[in-house]
């Protein structure tokens, strides 16, 4: 049977400090008609490399060098076409379509989005331009933008990110692809978004029979949503097979050790993760033998000395990349686990609170015209009340808007509240001045998301972590200042002698590491952690997480981690808040509020969140949330969530309700719960 | 025992000293990887070497005028040839290259200084003080720069000290604008926010975080503000506001030279590509310095 699109062996090489590096090394893969794959790998494993390769669209200092693609009903290889001719611009955009992560920056924002629908349509199909507009608003249907007639002349920056998003899909599939290409395309959206999204997706590939491939790192969408997986690791596919035995039997080390590191939303809450060591290889440094050898946990001595192992058949339709033979595998793995496993760190819970919210509210001023007059206010965060014991973890969970990090900055008085309590360690912090403030800065410490903007680009690791025991006089003279960095970067697993490096000859890894360093270097007894392993690769946020949790049994620190990936936040939290639009939802234990779930929101939260397990997916229950989140700026009155909660009621229009105690650890601001 | 840990304070502070040297020495070999920068280091070396050595190299007093040979043609005699007053050309153009660095670098270290310190400050500020400092440089740059440095050259009188703080001052704006412009950027960014967290004083955030992660373009600036200083130092020293009569100038020669362009090119050509020259070497040598300071722009080591 003829294959709609197979890719044959693409290697890629781009020119860096004059030697050619292979970005991707020998891909193949191959889709039929209306059938979803997936491919998974963690940033630098070449995913998006691979797909542009395809299409042509890699210019200088890269080069594709070899492969083959064939597209069905297109004679020869599409690689010898030139890459600017006739043949290839009727693929891209006509047979091949791609969607892009960031839909803020994919659109261009002085044309309307029916225009760019439009030439998209104009430029693959023969039709007049009224045809065009006819078709460019049915698509705008199809991705369920509501008003699609009058919204055909509004302009990118009218809509949210979510609705862009849509828009890119519309213009995607507007010339109806045969393929379709989702290069990391929620990745920047929320969740609730993000499964709307691949939802219809899905949908509409199957109603118009269009592939789609799915590029992403993270395995809970392709366990969801993809048939078949591609895993990609240093520039190769190591594992490929449909995804219900990938998920259940898989073969290479690479996928099991990953699988094995990533928090689930279904774990048990005492499961300890097993990071992967190391670093992603390099592609310039890359070794001719097996990529992950470095890195594996199940690696022979031969693996060393052959070639790149080359994908092998191990049962009908799956492969993997691996030398080793089912008999050695199985050997390793009893090895593996009789190793002493790193148990779960012991956590010191300690009655008393270290710090008290009381009802704060922050809002920021509008202004507006040359006098800068006040012409309303944007109600930020508004009534949080919560408690964080001594040694505790509280989980902080919402989507992006909602007044997390407005809440951090409040608690860190960066803001000054509005009104309401902020009580750090029995003082009342909430209306100090800077110079009343310095006594308590140490004891608060905070990690940052990105740990490539947190440090500062000019200093060296060394004085960017002990800074503050200069600044707060943690030392009495140089020897104890340097000794105390140097226990600093081992705490952290960092090696001392690399403290006189600068922040970027760090990997993201071990920048966070430093960050995470610079936090403790004033032993605070609060640490905030502002979504601390976001932006790290897959394999490294197990190592993140472990340390975090070792420091807090070691230290006794309390968190305060704030996140939206609900699978993290379970496995490192005690007790979970959950923020809609400035205010709190649900208060409850990590295992009560998973188990018995009372806020609409919250339930809705929850099961937008893909879990990496296929067969667990398939029993899930799927709560439905209509329409996106609201602008801040337009909130609704009454509970935020109404106009999005299917048990909405005539009081939820007219009043917010108040956090109630539903029983000892669990807190809910619902009227569905009051009357009782 | 009190004898050990003295050494071992000691060795501490000698490693301090030790990483410290290893980083300007890094730096140095950072600046000079690139061959351009070495060739303009030694082209600016060798202007201020001019400059210094004049009365050893220059081979004939610049003001001695030889009535006889007036408007001569380059020859072994005068290897530029003569002024309408039978002035060594060659003389001049080596006497004139100490005015002309002295007041170019001097009034854009003057600007530099001034401005820089008022950007950072209305930046960091904000509120009142931005409006104040933001104000008043609007007002200033509204006034066009050679009548300013009339007005003030007026005002305080010509020489070489007066006419450099003088075009200094002129230049003030264009770095208050641009510094601020930086830091209002960096000011935003997590590793300034996270600095404030530690307990950072306003100033150390300032001196310490900011001000050397917005360096980068205030350094080119400087560069490219040479050569138009001193080619407005020629303008003022034309207008009799400058530097008086007999004393040369690079910018005096060229107009001077302008007049007799036909009868001797050379004349008003030489000082004019001497700071054409010159202002390329400080631009290459400034990118220089700004990669070689940037740890994002020297690559992994």
């Amino acid at each position: 049977m003829q294959r709609l699109l197979t890719v044959k062996d693409i290697v890629t090489s781009f020119k860096m400090e004059g030697q050619r590096v292979r970005s991707v090394d020998g891909v193949s893969f191959h889709i039929d008609p209306g059938e979803i794959i997936g491919v998974v790998g963690e940033s630098g494993s070449g995913k998006s490399v691979t797909m542009l390769s395809m299409l042509q669209l890699i210019s200088s200092p890269g080069r594709v060098e070899s492969g083959e693609v064939f597209l069905e009903g297109v004679e020869g290889n599409l690689l010898s076409a030139p890459a600017n001719g006739p043949l290839m611009r009727e693929v891209r955009g006509g047979r091949i379509s791609m969607i892009f992560q960031e839909p803020m920056t994919s659109l261009n924002p002085v044309l309307t989005i029916g225009y760019q629908i439009e030439e998209n349509i104009l430029l693959h199909q023969k039709c007049s331009k009224e045809e065009a507009k006819a078709r460019t608003i049915e698509m705008l249907k199809m991705v369920n933008i509501p008003d699609a007639e009058e919204r055909y002349s509004y302009y990118p920056q009218q809509f949210s990110g979510g609705m862009r998003q849509r828009i890119m899909i519309a213009m995607a599939m507007a010339a109806k692809p045969s393929v379709l290409i989702a290069d990391e395309a929620t990745t920047a959206l929320d969740v609730t978004t993000q499964a709307q999204l691949l939802e219809m997706i899905r949908d509409v590939a199957k109603k118009t029979s269009t592939a789609v491939i799915i590029v992403t790192h993270n395995l809970g969408i392709v366990a969801r949503f993809a048939e078949r997986i591609y895993v990609m690791y240093a520039g190769s596919v190591v594992e490929t097979t449909d995804t219900m035995r990938l998920f259940k039997k898989p073969e290479h080390p690479y996928t099991r050790s990953l699988l094995q590191a990533i928090p689930r939303l279904d774990d048990p809450k005492d499961r300890i993760l097993i990071p992967i060591d190391g670093l992603p290889p390099n592609p310039a440094t890359r070794p001719d033998y097996c990529p992950f050898y470095d890195r594996c946990l199940y690696h022979m001595d031969k693996c060393r000395e052959q070639k790149k192992p080359a994908l092998i058949e191990l049962e009908e339709g799956h492969f993997a990349a691996c030398l080793l033979t089912e008999e050695e595998k199985a050997q390793k793995a009893v090895e593996i686990a009789n190793r002493d496993i790193r148990s779960a760190p012991q956590k010191n819970i300690q009655p008393d609170n270290c710090l008290e919210v009381e009802k704060i509210r922050k809002f920021f001023p509008v202004f507006q015209g040359i006098m800068r007059k006040k012409i309303g206010e944007v109600k930020a965060i508004e009534d949080i009340s919560f408690t964080l014991r001594r040694g505790e973890t509280l989980g902080l969970v919402g989507e992006s808007g909602c007044g997390k990090t407005t809440l951090a900055r409040s608690i860190m008085r960066v803001y000054e509240p509005e009104s309401g309590q902020v009580v750090f360690d029995g003082t009342d912090i909430t209306h100090l001045n800077d110079r009343q403030l310095k006594p308590v800065r140490p004891k608060i410490s905070m990690i940052f998301q990105d740990p490539y903007s947190s440090l500062d680009p000019r200093q060296t690791a060394e004085s960017i972590v002990g800074e503050s025991l200069k600044i707060h006089h943690l030392v009495q003279n140089q020897q104890e200042y340097e000794e105390r960095v140097d226990e600093l970067f081992r705490l952290v697993g960092l090696d001392p002698g690399l403290k006189s490096r600068v922040a970027h000859e760090f990997s993201g890894g071990q920048r966070q590491r430093l960050g995470i360093a610079r936090a403790l270097s004033s032993n605070p007894s609060l640490i905030i952690c502002d979504e601390p392993i976001s932006a790290l690769d897959v394999s490294i946020q197990a190592q993140i997480i472990n340390l975090l949790e070792d420091l807090q049994a070691q230290l006794g620190l309390s968190y305060l981690f704030i996140a939206h990936d609900l699978a993290v936040v379970k496995h490192i939290s005690d007790r979970i808040l959950v923020m809609y639009l400035g205010r709190v939802v649900e208060i409850a234990d990590c295992l009560e509020l998973y188990e018995n779930t009372l806020h609409p929101y919250t339930k809705a939260l929850l099961s937008a969140i893909p879990v990496a397990d296929p067969a667990v997916e398939a029993q899930r229950e799927r709560v439905v949330i209509k329409g996106e989140v609201p602008s801040i700026r337009h909130r609704p009155t009454g509970c935020p969530f109404h106009n999005r909660c299917e048990h909405a009621m005539e009081i939820c229009k007219k009043e917010p309700p108040e956090l109630i105690h539903v029983n000892d650890s669990h807190q809910v601001a619902c009227y569905l719960y009051t009357q009782r | 025992m009190l004898e050990a840990t003295q050494t071992a304070t000691i060795d501490h502070k000698a490693l301090k000293a030790d990483s410290r040297k290893k980083r300007v020495k890094q730096f140095i070999r950072a600046l000079f990887s690139r061959k351009i920068v070495l060739v303009s280091a030694v082209g600016i070396l060798f202007f201020i070497l001019v400059a210094l050595l004049a009365p050893v190299i220059a081979p004939y007093d610049p003001n001695e005028a030889f009535f006889a040979d007036s408007l001569a043609q380059p020859s072994a005699k005068y290897l530029l040839g003569t002024d309408m007053h039978g002035r060594d050309v060659l003389s001049r153009i080596i006497y004139g290259s100490r005015v002309s660095l002295v007041v170019g670098l001097f009034a854009v270290l003057i600007a530099c200084v001034i401005g820089t310190f008022l950007g950072l400050v209305s930046g960091y500020a904000g509120g009142l003080v931005d409006d104040v400092i933001t104000r008043i440089s609007e007002a200033i740059r509204a006034i066009p720069q050679v009548v300013l440095a009339m007005a003030l050259t007026a005002v305080f009188g010509g020489g070489i000290v007066n006419l450099s703080i003088i075009l200094g001052i002129s230049n003030v704006v264009a770095y208050v604008r641009m510094m601020r412009g930086q830091v209002l950027t960096i000011k935003e960014s997590d590793y300034v926010m996270a600095a404030k967290l530690q307990g950072n004083s306003s100033l150390r955030l300032m001196l310490t975080h900011i001000l050397p992660n917005s360096v980068s373009p205030i350094i080119v600036l400087m560069t490219q503000q040479v050569g138009a200083t001193i080619l407005a130092e020629a303008g003022l020293s034309f207008l009799g506001l400058g530097i008086s009569a007999p004393t040369a100038s690079w910018g005096s020669i060229v107009n001077e030279g302008r007049t007799y362009l036909l009868q001797n090119p050379v004349y008003a050509l030489v000082p004019g590509i001497c700071v054409a020259v010159l202002v390329i070497f400080l631009n290459t040598f400034g990118d220089g310095v700004r990669d070689a300071l940037d740890p994002r722009l020297r690559g992994d080591i």
